[in-house]
């Protein structure tokens, strides 16, 4: 009986809210945000800052310094740290010049598969009190990639249900840069031929 | 009464001329400019033709991932670049291609990349850019022209905007017509030259060491063609390409006058063992000077010491002393790798406060099961007398 009540305790914390699936990371060039582990290690989330390393990843994404180095000190601008709200978004935003969609409400999720469809990251409320980044969405599969900027060399995978957990503990807001998404990765093909 | 009908003739003539002037623009010149010479000859029945395509390409695009991709990559202190960024600004001609301060009215998606930038030009590391400033077109995403990475057109500017966007659209209406063209007889036998590569393939690993790219590829995409392009007629490079080393190789380069102290000089040992484990044992290293280096790689003395990756001549990387510290590649350990889900598990704090009840839930059934448990004494009962040794048995 003891056995039984332990392997009930242990699934009950394997389908906890936000449990994250392990499946096979997808070619980063194949997600709408591309970026390599180097940089996105850049954007490690040492002090609260999790709006800003979120916004941050997308700005290098996309090519917005502005948004790139919300981080750090520089012509940009001071840096940006700790805890954020969409007021204190909106505001930094308007004095770096940073186009952007500071979406709330219920309305998130269809700016979520439209950014992830048009080429665009997403800086998105995950978790309790916490932003990541959405760097992808699979329509077929109806899969979610999630960047933690808590373990930015990972790329996490969620389920439809288990990533509607995960946005509402958080609160549904998302911030979306007003810019055009990264060309792919070009190549030369004999296409004249 | 004459004087008040004139004067009511002349104020609706006004009035008319008022709304021509401010009225809704009636007719798409941006798209008139794009299409530039061309006749399109309407059919009943359905679309799809050659001209009907490009007429369709050069069209406002039907939703965001419709746009076509236009990349200027320029560099600092370069006055063909800000004078590119300032013809896209103003020049009609190129704002019917691009309109980089309303992006959401604009025909393409228009970047401006800083050559320099090394957040951004990892992205273009298979481009052999001989020039600033480089344009660069690609197909939309929606996949609707082929593969978004491939590469319409590459060109540098020569001063005249409509010039540059005739060359534009006219690269994109090639590139439309050739999509359409039916591909080879089946009856033919592909020639031997197509199905050898004309480079040596990469390892199967997750980055080659070498960009896949054709030795013979054209500076300028697609070449300049009077007429259908076939091989022989593929414009030779204007100018040989000069001598350059093969292979990959990583340049140090420092300044004799403030050499580096321990750390860095450790950090920039571990940058370079990480590229050889990355790019292979054979990577080639060898040390340069500023003096000499300032003058042959986009590289400023408060960059330094950095570590310049080359691969056949192209610089295709540069990590700078600012670098360092995050370029410190350490294989994932066996624990990391064992226990990574049940660390990402623990980063929340509601999950931590879960997992301490439940090891406490544990950690009490074990202690209940394995401990020794005290047996309940009987309860006492009044000693029976043993038999009186008094008593004699009976005879």
């Amino acid at each position: 009986m003891t056995s039984r009540r332990i392997a009930l305790v242990l699934l009950l914390v394997l389908l906890r809210p936000g449990f994250v699936i392990q499946a096979r990371e997808p070619e980063p060039a194949k997600l709408a945000v591309d970026l390599p582990v180097e940089i996105r290690q850049w954007y490690r989330n040492t002090d609260n800052s999790c709006v800003q390393c979120s916004i941050g990843m997308c700005g290098a994404d996309q090519n917005v310094p502005a948004a790139a180095t919300l981080l750090w000190n520089t012509e940009y601008g001071p840096a940006e740290r700790g805890g954020a709200g969409p007021s204190r978004v909106a505001a930094y935003c308007a004095q770096r010049g940073i186009p952007v969609y500071n979406v709330v409400g219920e309305s998130t999720w269809e700016w979520m598969r439209w950014a992830a469809a048009t080429g665009r990251g997403a800086a998105i409320g995950a978790g309790t009190s916490h932003f990541q980044t959405l760097v992808g969405y699979d329509p077929k599969t109806r899969r979610y990639f999630v960047c933690n900027n808590n373990t930015p060399e990972r790329i996490d995978v969620y389920e439809e249900p288990a990533f509607r957990r995960l946005h509402l503990a958080s609160g549904p807001w998302v911030v979306i840069l007003n810019a055009p998404p990264h060309p792919p990765r070009p190549k030369y093909v004999r296409w004249w031929k | 009464m004459r004087h008040l009908k004139f004067v009511a003739g002349v104020v609706l003539a006004l009035c008319f001329s008022i709304q021509a002037v401010w009225g809704q623009t009636q007719v798409d010149q941006d798209e008139i400019r794009r299409l530039g010479n061309f006749v399109h000859a309407s059919q009943v029945g359905p679309r799809g033709g050659v001209g009907d395509l490009f007429l369709e390409a050069m069209g406002p695009p039907a939703s965001d991932a419709d746009k076509w991709f236009i990349s200027v990559i320029s560099i600092r202190n370069c006055a063909s670049c800000q004078q590119l960024k300032q013809a896209f600004q103003t020049d009609p001609w190129l704002l019917a291609l691009a309109n980089p301060k309303h992006p959401e009215q604009s025909w393409s998606h228009y970047h401006v990349y800083n050559g320099e930038d090394r957040s951004q030009m990892w992205r273009f590391a298979k481009l052999k850019i001989t020039g600033y400033p480089t344009i660069v077109v690609q197909p939309p995403l929606s996949g609707k022209y082929g593969d978004g990475a491939t590469l319409v057109y590459q060109g540098t500017y020569g001063g005249d905007p409509k010039a540059l966007a005739q060359e534009i659209t006219t690269a994109i209406r090639q590139y439309v017509e050739t999509r359409q063209q039916p591909g080879p007889s089946p009856t033919v036998p592909p020639k031997r030259d197509d199905l050898t590569p004309p480079f040596t393939p990469a390892p199967q690993e997750d980055r080659p060491a070498q960009p896949d790219l054709p030795d013979d590829v054209p500076v300028k995409v697609p070449p300049d063609l009077p007429g259908p392009p076939t091989p022989d007629r593929l414009p030779q490079p204007q100018t040989p390409p000069p001598a350059v080393p093969s292979g990959t190789e990583a340049v140090i380069v420092t300044d004799p006058e403030q050499e580096p102290d321990e750390v860095t000089s450790q950090q920039m040992a571990e940058v370079v063992e990480g590229l050889k484990r990355h790019r292979g044992r054979n990577l080639r290293v060898r040390q340069l000077d500023w003096q000499e280096a300032q003058h042959r790689f986009p590289l400023r003395s408060e960059e330094l010491p950095a570590i310049l990756v080359q691969c056949e001549g192209r610089l295709v990387d540069k990590l700078t002393r600012l670098l360092f510290p995050c370029l410190r590649p350490k294989p994932p350990s066996i624990w990391e790798l064992a226990f990574g889900w049940l660390w990402s598990s623990l980063s929340g704090g509601l999950n931590v406060l879960l997992i301490l009840v439940i090891v406490g839930y544990i950690a009490w059934r074990v202690v209940q099961r394995w401990l020794p448990v005290k047996q309940p004494q009987p309860p006492l009962t009044p000693a029976t007398p043993p038999p009186s040794s008094d008593v004699k048995p009976a005879n």
